[in-house]
C-alpha cells in the first residue's frame, strides 16, 4: 500500500497534543511510525540492537504519551513533538547504557552516561505500574468494557449495544470492573 | 497515600468528571476547594486519576506492536511531521493520483489483505484416545490435516442431534471458509458470531469480517473486525479504511 495516502500537511501543534489526548488512533500511529526510524539510527550508533531500539523507543513513546496526558508537554512549534520523542528515547538510552556499564565502541562520552539521574519510581508511577499489570491481565468483558469507555471514549449506548446491555447495566459493570481492579491492586502488597 | 477508601458510583461520577473537565466553573471551583480542604477526598480523586491514566497506558501500551508491525525498513523515511508548503502541494497531487490508482487496485488489495490476515483457526486439541466426543474429535484432527470436506460430513451429523452447538457451527464455518466456500461460511459463523454466550463469538467475528472484506463488503467487514477486538483487528481496519 503505498506511503502517499497518509501523507498529509504537518498540523499546528495543538492539533497533535489534542489528537494524542483523545487517543486517536491514527495519529498515534502515524507518530509511532514517523518517529521510530531516527530513535533507531541514534541507537545502533550506541551500541545497541534493534530489539534495544524497539524497546527503548516503546517505552519512551508510553512515556511521552504520559506527560502529553499529564499537560508536562507543551508544543511550542510543529516539530517539538517529534523533538521531545527524540530525547526522551535518547535519554532513556543513555540511562540503560549507564546501568549496564557498557563500553564498548560508542560515540557518547562517557561523561555524558555518567551525568544521567536514576530512574527511581515514585509511590504515583508505582501505583500506576500495578494498576498497569493487573489491568491487563484481566479477562473480559471488564478489560474490553473499561478500553472502550476510557481509551476508546465510546459513548454508554454504543458500549450497551456492543454487549447487549442496557444502558444502566453497562453504566453498573462499569463500576464493578473498576471496583475490581482497585481491589486487586489493593491485595497486591 | 491511602487508596482503599470506599468511593460509590455516585462519586465516581463527579470525579471523572471533574478529570475529564466536564464540570462548570463554579462547580469545578468548588470541587476543587472541596480537595484542598478534604484529604481523603483528595487522595480518592488522585486515585481515580492516576488509575485512569493506567488502564489507557496499559490499552496503549498493547497496540505499540500493532504500530510497530507498519513500519517498513530500511529505506530512508522522509519525516512527514516538518512539511513545507511546496511539498505539502506535491502531496496532495500525488495523493489524488494515487487515490485513483487505489481504486481500481481496490480488489487486489482486498485480496492481498486477505492472504496476509486470514489463517484458518488451527482447531481444538485432541485426546483421541478416551473421548465422549470420538467423532467430533476425528473429524477435528481431519480439520487439521486440511481434509475439510471429511471434516465437514462428520461435523455435519452431529449437527442434526445438536443443532445449536456453537462449537460445531464455529468450526464447520471455518472448515468452510479453508475452502473458499463464502457463502456457506458467512453462514454458519454468523450465527456463531450472533451468539454472546459462545467462546467462540469473537473468533467468529475476526473470520467474518475476514471474508467479508474477500467478498468486497468493507462496511460489513470493519464492523464486525471491530466486533471481534482481536489483536491485529485495529492495523486490518486501518489498512482497510485506506
Amino acid at each position: 500500500m503505498s506511503d502517499l495516502l497518509t501523507l498529509q500537511p504537518a498540523r499546528p501543534p495543538n492539533d497533535w497534543v489534542s489528537s494524542i489526548k483523545a487517543n486517536d488512533d491514527k495519529a498515534l500511529r502515524l507518530l509511532y511510525v514517523e518517529n521510530y526510524p531516527k530513535v533507531k539510527k541514534y541507537i545502533l550508533h550506541n551500541s545497541g540492537s534493534e530489539d534495544d531500539a524497539k524497546d527503548i523507543y516503546q517505552e519512551a513513546f508510553l512515556a511521552a504519551w504520559r506527560n502529553v496526558q499529564l499537560d508536562k508537554f507543551t508544543a511550542l512549534h510543529e516539530d517539538s513533538i517529534n523533538n521531545y520523542l527524540f530525547q526522551v528515547a535518547k535519554n532513556k538510552w543513555l540511562d540503560a547504557l549507564r546501568t549496564q556499564k557498557r563500553k564498548k565502541t560508542s560515540l557518547v562520552s562517557e561523561m555524558e552516561i555518567a551525568e544521567m539521574p536514576d530512574l527511581i519510581l515514585t509511590e504515583e508511577e508505582n501505583y500506576m505500574e500495578k494498576i498497569k499489570s493487573h489491568f491487563t491481565a484481566m479477562g473480559e468483558p471488564c478489560k474490553g468494557l473499561l478500553q472502550k469507555f476510557y481509551f476508546k471514549k465510546e459513548n454508554l449506548r454504543q458500549i450497551a449495544d456492543f454487549f447487549s446491555w442496557t444502558e444502566a447495566t453497562a453504566k453498573n459493570n462499569k463500576y464493578r470492573c473498576l471496583q475490581k481492579l482497585r481491589k486487586a491492586v489493593l491485595n497486591d502488597k | 497515600m491511602n487508596y482503599s477508601n470506599n468511593i460509590s458510583p455516585e462519586e465516581l461520577k463527579e470525579i471523572e468528571r471533574f478529570l475529564q473537565n466536564e464540570m462548570k466553573a463554579d462547580e469545578s471551583a468548588a470541587f476543587s476547594n472541596r480537595m484542598q480542604a478534604d484529604e481523603q477526598w483528595r487522595n480518592n480523586v488522585n486515585e481515580v486519576r492516576l488509575m485512569l491514566l493506567a488502564i489507557n497506558e496499559a490499552t496503549l501500551q498493547e497496540r505499540l506492536n500493532d504500530y510497530h508491525s507498519e513500519i517498513k525498513s530500511p529505506e530512508k523515511k522522509t519525516k512527514l511531521f516538518s512539511i513545507n508548503r511546496n511539498w505539502g502541494i506535491a502531496a496532495s497531487v500525488l495523493l489524488l493520483i494515487a487515490a485513483a490508482t487505489w481504486w481500481i487496485t481496490q480488489n487486489n488489495h482486498n485480496e492481498r489483505l486477505y492472504s496476509r490476515y486470514y489463517t484458518p483457526d488451527p482447531g481444538l486439541m485432541t485426546m483421541m484416545s478416551v473421548s465422549d466426543n470420538y467423532h467430533f474429535e476425528k473429524a477435528m484432527v481431519e480439520y487439521k490435516n486440511g481434509k475439510y470436506d471429511k471434516a465437514l460430513i462428520e461435523w455435519s451429523s452431529l449437527l442434526k442431534e445438536n443443532p445449536a452447538n456453537d462449537t460445531l457451527l464455529y468450526f464447520m464455518g471455518a472448515a468452510l471458509q479453508a475452502k473458499e466456500d463464502k457463502t456457506a461460511a458467512i453462514k454458519y459463523l454468523q450465527r456463531v458470531a450472533a451468539d454472546s454466550n459462545s467462546a467462540f463469538q469473537k473468533d467468529a467475528c475476526w473470520y467474518l469480517g475476514l471474508v467479508y472484506m474477500n467478498k468486497g463488503e468493507k462496511d460489513k467487514a470493519i464492523d464486525y473486525l471491530q466486533k471481534s477486538e482481536h489483536p491485529q483487528s485495529i492495523g486490518l481496519i486501518h489498512a482497510l479504511k485506506q
